[in-house]
This record gives C-alpha cells, sequence and structure tokens, in this order.
C-alpha cells in the first residue's frame, strides 16, 4: 500500500544517482591517485556532519556551536571500540579477518566500520540528550548557542588530558582501518534519507513548528521541550555517526575538533542555507575543497597559502552581504525540479531549431 | 443537561505585587459560546493565559473535562480538549497551511520514530486521516484552495481563520479565541461572525471569546462575563450586559 | 598561603584584563545582539599596535617610561576605534538595514574576525615580546587601579549622561528608540567605539604581565573567555562584566597555580554551563519572558 505513493520515475532516478555516485568513488579508488579518494571521502564525511548540525540550525532553528565536541564523542568512541577489537584478537588476526594490504578492506573490514560507527552515533546520541536535557529546557537564541559552545569545549577540555583518550598530540591513534570512498558514500546516502524520512514524520513537523513559534507549537499540543531535545540527540546521533566514520579516515589531536571545527560546520550549513539539506552537501564540497586546495596544492599564490583565513573571511562576509540565505536558501533538490528544468531546456533547444523552419500562423 | 467542559475556581494571579486577575471563577459547558469582555488592561488575555497553561495560577483551580489541570503544561492540556488562538497571530509562518493545521493533529497520532523514518502502515494510516481531516476542516473555513500556500503568504483574514482551523484539529472541547476579530474591517468581523457559529455547529465545540467588538461579541455569544481591572463585575446574556450600570461605567467612566 | 596569594593576585589582574575586555563584548550585544567575534581581532590589534610603537619608535627616545605607554595607549586606542568604526560601516551595518538575521550577523562576524586574523598573521606570525616597563607589583596595581576608575567612569555615562541613556533606550528596544528621535547609527557606532577603547585598554594591560604573545593572542590565548565573563555576569551588566572577568581570571589563574592549568577550559566552561542553567540572564542580568 504505501508503495503506491512512490513516483517510479523519481525513484529510478534516485537510483541511478546513486549508482552514478557509488560508481565514481569506485572510479576514484581504483586510479591509483593518493590525493583524491582522501579528499572525496572528507567531503563526504562532512557532508555528514553538516546534515547534523543543519537538523538544529536549519529545522530546529537553535543555534549550537559545540557540534565539534559531537564529532569528538564519536571519534573517540569509534576509536576505543576499533582499539579494543584489535587488542582483543591480536594484530593477525584482525589483518586476515578485516583487512589485508593488497586487496584494501574485506567485507568484514566494511562491516566492523559500520558498526563501529554506529555505536559510536549511540553513544553520541546519548551525550546529545543529555546536553539538550540540561541546556534546552532552560536557553533559547544567543545563550544557548554560547553554552553548546562551553559543552564541546569541555569534550575537548578532557580527550586533551587523558592520554587515553588521545591527548594533545594524538599520539598513537590509529583505528588500523582505512574507510574507503564508497563506504563513506553509502553512509551519506543513508544519513540524507534517514534526516528527510524523519523530518517528514510527525516529529518532523513538530520539529519545524518549533522553530517557527514555540508559544504556538506548545499551544497546538506540541511538547516544544520535548521535542527539541529530540532533535538535538537526533542531530548529535548522525554527528557520533561522521564523528565514528571520521576516526577510520584520519588520526587526530582532540583539539583538532575544538571551536574551528564547531564553526566551521556552522559556516557550511549557513553557507548552504539552513533547513536545506542539499544546500549542505553542496556547501560541504565547497569548503572541504577550498581548504585542499589552499593546504594542499601548488598552485595557490604565496600569500593566500600563507594567510587562507583571509579569502575566507571575504567569501563568507561577501555571502552573508549578498546573499544572507545561503546558496540554496531554504530550497531542496527535488526530481520534479530537475525534469521541469530538463524540460525547459529541452523546449529552448528546440524552439531555436524551430526559428530556422518557417513561422506557423498563430 | 450538557456536561461542564471547563471550570475556573476562584482563580488569581500576581506579578510582582500587582493583582493581574483577581478571583476569577467561570463555568462553561458544552457547545457553550460564551464572551469574556473588559477594557483594554482588564485581564482577559491573562485569563487566557492561565486557562489554557501559559501561565500558573497564584491560587485557585481550573478543571478542564472534570479533571484537575491547574499546574498542567499548555501541551497535556490539548490532548485533554482545549486549544486557543492568539491575539497577534502566532502561525508557522514558514510552513504550509496543510502542515499548520496538520501540527494540530500530533496528539490523535501514535506511530513512533521507527514508523516515522521506515514510512509503515502505521504511518500512512494516520498521516493519510490527519490529511483528510485537515482538508475537512480547511474547507469549511474556506481555505481549501491555499492548502499548499506558505503560512505568511496568506492575506491578514485568512491568516486569522487558519489560525482557527489550526485550532480545531486537536478535536478541542473548548476553542478559545483571542480577539479573533482584531484588525478587521465590518465586513470581515460579519463574516468572522458566520464562521465561528458555523464551528461551533459543526465541530460540537464550547467556544471562549475574548474581544472588543461589541457587535460581534453581543451578535454571538449566549452568555457574557466583564472584567475590569482583574476582577469580575458582572455576567449575564447580552441584553443584560447592555444594560448593567457597572460596565456601563467601567467602559465609558463615572 | 604563599601560592595562594599568588593565584589571587594574576587571577584579579588577569581578570581585570578580562573584565575591560568583557565590557565592550558586553556593550556591543546589549546594543546590537550579535556576539561580535572581530572583538577578539581589535584585542590582537591593540596588542600590535602598542608592541610596535614600542619597538620601532618610543624605547629607543622615551625609554620604559609610563609616557611611553600613555602614547601606546592613545595610538592604540584611536587605531582600534578606526578599526571597528570601518567594520561596523562596511559589515554589520549593511545588515542590520536588511534586516538579517541573528545568525546572518554571526557568520558575518566570524568572517571579519577571519579577515583581520589573516592580516595580522601575515604580519608576522613570529612569537613577541612585549617590553617590559614595571615589576610585578606595580602592574598588579596600576592595573586594578585602571579597571576601577574605567568601570566607574563607564557606568557613570551609561547612568547619566543624555547619550548614555540614549544607549540604554536602543538597547531596550531598538525602534521606540528611533521614533523618539534618537540616531541609532549614531548610538551603535558609538558603542562600537567604546568596545574597541577597552579592547585597547584591556590588551594593554594585559601585555602588562603576560609579555609573550602572538597573532593569536585575541582569537586563541584569550579566546572567548571575555564573552563568556560577559554571559556570566549577565549581557548588559557593566558591573556583571567585570564580575564575570574577574571570576574568570582567578579561575584560570587558582587552576594555573595548582596545578591544573590544562583542566582550565573544563573548570571555567563547567562553572559557566552551571551558572547559566540556575540563572539563565547571568549573574547580575535581568530575567526577560516572552509575552504572549
Amino acid at each position: 500500500m504505501a508503495f503506491k505513493r512512490i513516483n517510479k520515475r523519481n525513484l529510478i532516478s534516485n537510483i541511478v544517482s546513486i549508482v552514478l555516485l557509488i560508481t565514481v568513488c569506485i572510479i576514484v579508488n581504483n586510479t591509483g591517485n593518493m590525493q583524491w579518494p582522501q579528499y572525496i571521502s572528507k567531503i563526504l564525511i562532512f557532508s555528514i556532519a553538516a546534515l547534523a548540525l543543519n537538523v538544529v540550525c536549519g529545522c530546529l532553528g537553535e543555534f549550537a556551536l559545540g557540534h565539534g565536541g559531537f564529532l569528538l564523542i564519536g571519534y573517540t568512541v569509534a576509536f576505543l571500540v576499533g582499539q579494543g577489537i584489535y587488542g582483543l584478537i591480536g594484530a593477525s588476526t584482525f589483518k586476515d579477518l578485516f583487512y589485508s594490504t593488497r586487496e584494501g578492506l574485506q567485507p568484514l573490514g566494511y562491516l566492523l566500520i559500520v558498526g563501529d560507527s554506529l555505536i559510536a552515533a549511540v553513544v553520541t546520541a546519548i551525550f546529545g540528550f543529555l546536553v539538550g536535557v540540561i541546556a534546552l529546557g532552560r536557553l533559547k537564541g544567543d545563550y544557548l548557542a554560547i553554552v553548546t559552545l562551553g559543552f564541546g569545549l569541555i569534550f575537548v577540555n578532557i580527550a586533551n588530558n587523558i592520554d587515553f583518550l588521545g591527548g594533545t598530540t594524538g599520539k598513537g591513534i590509529s583505528t588500523k582501518l582505512a574507510g574507503t570512498p564508497v563506504l563513506y558514500a553509502v553512509m551519506l546516502v543513508i544519513t540524507i534519507f534517514l534526516v528527510l524520512s524523519f523530518m517528514k514524520s510527525r516529529f518532523g513537523r513538530g520539529i519545524l513548528a518549533c522553530r517557527d513559534d514555540n508559544i504556538a507549537s506548545e499551544a497546538c499540543g506540541v511538547p516544544v521541550k520535548k521535542y527539541k531535545v529530540l532533535a538535538f540527540t537526533f542531530s548529535a546521533f548522525i554527528a557520533g555517526l561522521a564523528g565514528g566514520l571520521y576516526a577510520h579516515y584520519n588520526t587526530f589531536a582532540p583539539g583538532t575538533f575544538g571551536q574551528d571545527l564547531s564553526i566551521e560546520l556552522l559556516i557550511i550549513v549557513v553557507l548552504g542555507g539552513l533547513g536545506s539539506l542539499t544546500g549542505s552537501v553542496i556547501a560541504s564540497i565547497i569548503i572541504v575543497l577550498y581548504n585542499l586546495w589552499i593546504c594542499s596544492m601548488g598552485w595557490v599564490p604565496p600569500f593566500f597559502k600563507n594567510n587562507p583565513k583571509i579569502i575566507y573571511g571575504v567569501v563568507l562576509v561577501s555571502i552573508m552581504l549578498f546573499r544572507s540565505s545561503g546558496i540554496l536558501g531554504t530550497s531542496e533538490f527535488s526530481w520534479n525540479w530537475f525534469y521541469d528544468k530538463v524540460k525547459k531546456v529541452w523546449k529552448k533547444i528546440l524552439s531555436i531549431f524551430k526559428k530556422k523552419a518557417p513561422k506557423e500562423v498563430e | 443537561m450538557a456536561q461542564t467542559v471547563l471550570k475556573a475556581n476562584n482563580i488569581s494571579i500576581v506579578f510582582g505585587g500587582l493583582h493581574a486577575v483577581d478571583n476569577f471563577s467561570i463555568e462553561i459547558k458544552e457547545g457553550e459560546l460564551v464572551g469574556l469582555i473588559g477594557p483594554n488592561g482588564a485581564g482577559k488575555t491573562t485569563v487566557f493565559n492561565m486557562l489554557t497553561g501559559v501561565y500558573v495560577p497564584t491560587s485557585g483551580t481550573i478543571e478542564l473535562r472534570g479533571q484537575d489541570v491547574t499546574k498542567m503544561d499548555p501541551h497535556s492540556r490539548v490532548k485533554i480538549g482545549i486549544s486557543r488562538t492568539f491575539q497577534n497571530i502566532r502561525l508557522f509562518k514558514r510552513m504550509s497551511v496543510l502542515e499548520n493545521v496538520k501540527v494540530s493533529s500530533n496528539i490523535h497520532m501514535t506511530y513512533k520514530i521507527f514508523d516515522g523514518i521506515f514510512k509503515t502502515r502505521k504511518y500512512w494510516e494516520q498521516e493519510d486521516k490527519a490529511t483528510n481531516e485537515a482538508m475537512e476542516i480547511l474547507k469549511v473555513l474556506g481555505l481549501e484552495e491555499y492548502v499548499n500556500e506558505q503560512a505568511q503568504n496568506l492575506p491578514y483574514g485568512k491568516q486569522r481563520k487558519l489560525e482557527i482551523a489550526r485550532a480545531l484539529a486537536s478535536h478541542p472541547a473548548i476553542l478559545c479565541l483571542d480577539e479573533p476579530a482584531a484588525g478587521m474591517n465590518p465586513i470581515e468581523t460579519e463574516e468572522l461572525m458566520e464562521t465561528i457559529k458555523l464551528v461551533r455547529d459543526k465541530f460540537k465545540t464550547a467556544i471562549l471569546l475574548i474581544e472588543h467588538d461589541m457587535k460581534l461579541v453581543m451578535g454571538i455569544c449566549e452568555w457574557i462575563k466583564v472584567i475590569s481591572f482583574g476582577k469580575e463585575i458582572a455576567t449575564g446574556t447580552p441584553d443584560e450586559i447592555k444594560n448593567n450600570k457597572e460596565v456601563i461605567t467601567a467602559y465609558l467612566g463615572e | 598561603m604563599d601560592l595562594f596569594f599568588e593565584g589571587l593576585k594574576n587571577g584579579l589582574a588577569l581578570g581585570s584584563a578580562f573584565a575591560l575586555m568583557a565590557l565592550g563584548y558586553s556593550m556591543v550585544y546589549g546594543i546590537v545582539k550579535m556576539i561580535n567575534f572581530a572583538h577578539s581581532e581589535f584585542i590582537t590589534i591593540g596588542g600590535f599596535v602598542s608592541y610596535y610603537l614600542c619597538e620601532l619608535l618610543l624605547i629607543d627616545k622615551l625609554g620604559n617610561t609610563v609616557g611611553t605607554l600613555l602614547i601606546c595607549l592613545l595610538v592604540s586606542i584611536v587605531v582600534c576605534v578606526v578599526v571597528a568604526v570601518i567594520t561596523e560601516k562596511f559589515a554589520y551595518k549593511p545588515l542590520r538595514k536588511k534586516g538579517s538575521s541573528r545568525i546572518t550577523a554571526l557568520i558575518t562576524a566570524i568572517g571579519v574576525s577571519y579577515i583581520l586574523n589573516g592580516i595580522l598573521n601575515a604580519i608576522t606570525g613570529e612569537q613577541l615580546v612585549f617590553p617590559k616597563f614595571f615589576d610585578s607589583q606595580t602592574a598588579f596595581i596600576i592595573t586594578i587601579v585602571v579597571t576601577v576608575i574605567l568601570l566607574v567612569i563607564l557606568t557613570l555615562f551609561v547612568k547619566k549622561t543624555k547619550v548614555g541613556i540614549a544607549m540604554r533606550a536602543v538597547s531596550e528596544n531598538e525602534n521606540a528608540a528611533k521614533l523618539m528621535g534618537i540616531n541609532n547609527d549614531f548610538i551603535i557606532s558609538l558603542t562600537f567605539i567604546i568596545g574597541a577603547a577597552l579592547a585597547a585598554i584591556g590588551i594593554l594591560i594585559y601585555l602588562l604581565s603576560n609579555r609573550y604573545f602572538r597573532f593569536d593572542v585575541g582569537s586563541v590565548v584569550i579566546g572567548l573567555y571575555p564573552f563568556v565573563a560577559a554571559v556570566i555576569g549577565g549581557i548588559g551588566s557593566l558591573p556583571g562584566a567585570v564580575l564575570g572577568g574577574l571570576l574568570i581570571g582567578l579561575i584560570n589563574q587558582f587552576a594555573a597555580t595548582y596545578g591544573f592549568g590544562a583542566w582550565a577550559d573544563f573548570i571555567i566552561y563547567g562553572i559557566f554551563v552551571v551558572i547559566l542553567l540556575f540563572k539563565p540572564a547571568g549573574l547580575l542580568g535581568k530575567d526577560v519572558r516572552e509575552k504572549v
């Protein structure tokens, strides 16, 4: 019964685009280039993290400046679990089961990363729930933003000081498994589905109502506090997932998950358009590529290479001044829109050809 | 005999020494259409806020369909059967008209997050039911052509109606309207009177309304309560109120 | 006990510097409801100007004297004010005129902060050492005296003068203030000017006791502490900002003296969260409830 409602054309389009995405990832992974798989992985992970933040900032309408902290929790949990398994079964068995240098990840290895990240997501969600319960009941607006930032910094400070969790240098951290772009792509697709579907349910509707008017939502029977905490927890879940996946992408020092990452994510979300998932993904691509371009590529003017933040700042300020709703505003990519556009373009092309033919009488 | 829907016993509220409302009592029965009037600053909206749970009264009790709700959250009261509109329109501006109404259906839905994400049969059943109901309400209020419009793009009068529609979707036993005719011209007010009557008859709900427009109040209310400076000064049918000396003094001065 | 007094003294000195910076954050936030992330760069700019003045011009001619310091102070105030006014004019004002959302303003502030930080970094990324002017005892006394005097002046200004009252009116209700004939733009610019001047004074005081600094002194080392101080004390409350600043300075220094320096962030933000949960408007702030 449920399947009646699904538009066949859109379903097929979805499947085709997902297959395309994954094919691209596989091709990139097998070109032998060492850099691009890394770049694409980072873009995909950042997209997931940005989607997480967008649930709070775009859909719930509250600013959170502490999502770096949630990513950190996810990262740490995934790392600890991975490390634990590694220690438990020993290096050689670990390699046999999950990872062989020649073939890369084995099927079980993929499963381990996904499972690991899911555990990380659940633990992070618990933290998100706690932060939400503590902070969301009493605070909103900028105060909430600052308190979430405070929580983020607290998490970072803890991780910085306990060697077992990484310490300032992040020494020795490696989960021994490296994810591939394909894996991250699949996880991104799943995340998009989760968020979209969640927002289309009564819970998502309640959260959107809270964004527009707390008092009216309460008067319509929406338990505002509960739904805010729900949004926050859901967001933390996805942030934890991103953090868990990140643990299999890179080694880190907790300090890198501080304020800078939180703010970078916020910038991505605002740049893409608050509330637009498509926008978040597009902005992730832009920001991550920009950072990589500045940091790792050759053809950058030296002044900017040394001072990457200047261009960043100029771009941010100009976007805010001239297009403050972000790249996409609140609009979302949809196949209907896409095919309408295609039809229009097609018609234009046709009309160009028709002009050459003798005009018909109107 | 008709059942009592809403009963307030001697409720008072004090804001930092100011007795905003003092010993106010009211009892409304099923299907009644009651007016609450009084000069500016008399405490009408404060009474509303206590009845719907925005403020907790300093003393006194409130019963909703026989249940004590004095200290209950606004959203829990909605479940028992009270809903309201606001003096200054508070719609979910960036949501569509249909979604606005469906927000209120939330309390009748029981599906869990899992159903919501994976769109199970339960999800579709409940969502469909809510959509159909919302469409019905919108049709009664003459808003069906705006279903997919964003709420903030509606003309003023329609926004007022949408607020009523949204309040109705939670199936209230009593509907509280806070100055529904504020900012309307005489023709729109006339239309609104018809709508209010229609709503009462069609949805079998009691209505309590605050209003400044005497024509509207006198025209449709079965009985009226008048407050001034937080205190009740008169209760009665429209004709009784019209001739009540204290009421006239309160409005016009000595 | 010596350890305790050491912590107390350093804490009060650092706290006073934070307090002055916090006053700037608090006033700007009170008026335009925006966390001015660029404030931390104003702070650094003040430090840079003072440093280069000393190094390039003054120390050779005037020596390590109060006169040198005063010239540094004046020039750095002027430079900070100019930067603040330019920032306000070109980045924040257009946003205000468009009636943009708060998050837009926030991101713009972050953008401005990045630009300024990048420029400072381009000037020099090296570790700088501010010349020594006083022994720690004298530095401490000067710090306290300056902070108290400024707080008194500022309080009198806001409470008693016409402009100060206008300022409070704008912070309460911008539109109503405009209708009463107050020139909002002027008031807002003035607030930024005062904030920037305080930032310049604050960093100079900071440098008297903490002589090693870099381009990231405002954005990373001092970071959000002054803003957190302003929020703890209660946004819009001048004594609150000072109280918050002193509190954070003390915690920071006590933690350092007793060997918990690495945990300072944890302690400060922990206390910050707890305070906000019990007093959402800050220690000395007023709670405002939304009207229905």
